[in-house]
């Protein structure tokens, strides 16, 4: 195992960390709204 | 982007129901969601089980395969906030305004991602983390830019005001992101010239790893995009109701003024606004 190994694992778990956390966020948050909002407001297909 | 807003009732239900969606998701987003976690998966595997190290990088060539599509996966973010921004100014489109906003935040969180495995890469490479070199000082400035529109656009403020203020400062994201580009021609930097290029010269399989790299970060890019379109639709929606509430209740408590006064129980008096009684 070479030097460069914990500064490839680190990228890749911040990465996957951050788009994991953003994308839960998002969908949690739009789940949240969709809930405050009339259903003919919130139509898209 | 295939999102769709469709007004009243002529919008299709996506969940087979007359209720409505009751999330951001659609047929569309599903998909594009089980290809990202089958992609990501598999360049997690190219990246670290089947391509080689770098001759010159080492391992640390494995970074790139993240690091240059979300780099290029920020720039279409600035290029969509300006293109929207501009759209906004000139035909006052709020669908354009809330692809501006979307791309802007997916550009922050990308250029972030740029960023922090750059800096990961430049430690076993050069040396050091940082340095202030025309590349990473343009890419640092363009991360403050896109943290300043989203400031301002989240400034109180009634929408067209906090929209036209956010469309102004979107129009700056794209010229910024052409000094980004061209920053390593322009002047003699540390960082390397472009990744990808007419000669460039690389091994097929990490050639490879890089564009299915590119296509995955794509395909992910546009599932975010549909998802904060519509939250920020909502965002929206739920300001409007407030407001409407807001004026509903003002009204109604006019027209109670008005009949109080009608029915011979004297001016309505305003309160003191130190006070709270009734003012002389």
């Amino acid at each position: 195992m070479s030097g460069s190994w914990p500064y490839v694992i680190a990228a890749w778990i911040i990465v996957i960390g951050a788009f994991l956390t953003y994308a839960v966020v998002t969908i949690l948050r739009g789940r949240s709204l969709s809930k405050q909002v009339p259903p003919e407001r919130r139509r898209w297909s | 982007m295939t999102t769709q807003i469709a007004k009243g009732s002529q919008g299709r239900p996506a969940d087979g129901d007359d209720a409505g969606p009751t999330s951001t998701g659609s047929t569309t987003t599903r998909v594009l969601g089980i290809l990202t976690l089958l992609g990501f998966g598999m360049l997690f595997a190219l990246a670290f089980f089947i391509t080689p190290a770098d001759a010159n990088q080492g391992d640390a060539v494995r970074i790139i395969y993240v690091h240059v599509p979300s780099a290029t996966f920020a720039y279409t973010g600035c290029f969509l906030t300006t293109l929207g921004s501009a759209i906004y100014l000139w035909k006052k489109s709020q669908w354009w305004e809330l692809v501006a906003y979307a791309g802007a935040e997916i550009a922050a969180l990308f250029t972030a991602v740029t960023l922090v495995t750059g800096m990961l890469w430049g430690r076993p490479t050069w040396g050091v983390y940082w340095v202030w070199d025309a590349r990473l000082t343009s890419t640092a400035m363009l991360m403050l830019l896109l943290l300043g529109y989203l400031a301002v656009r989240r400034l109180p403020a009634d929408y067209s005001v906090r929209a036209k203020r956010a469309a102004i400062v979107g129009l700056l994201l794209f010229p910024n992101v052409i000094i980004v580009r061209q920053s390593v021609t322009w002047w003699r930097t540390l960082h390397q010239t472009a990744t990808i290029g007419l000669h460039t010269k690389m091994n097929g399989l990490m050639l490879f790893s890089l564009f299915f790299g590119f296509v995955v970060v794509g395909v992910f890019f546009t599932w975010l995009l549909i998802h904060r379109f519509r939250v920020a639709w909502l965002e929206e929606q739920v300001l409007d109701q407030g407001l409407d509430a807001a004026i509903a209740e003002r009204r109604a408590e006019g027209s109670a003024a008005t009949s109080g006064g009608a029915s011979g129980a004297g001016p309505v008096v305003p309160p003191n606004l130190a006070t709270g009684e009734a003012s002389p």
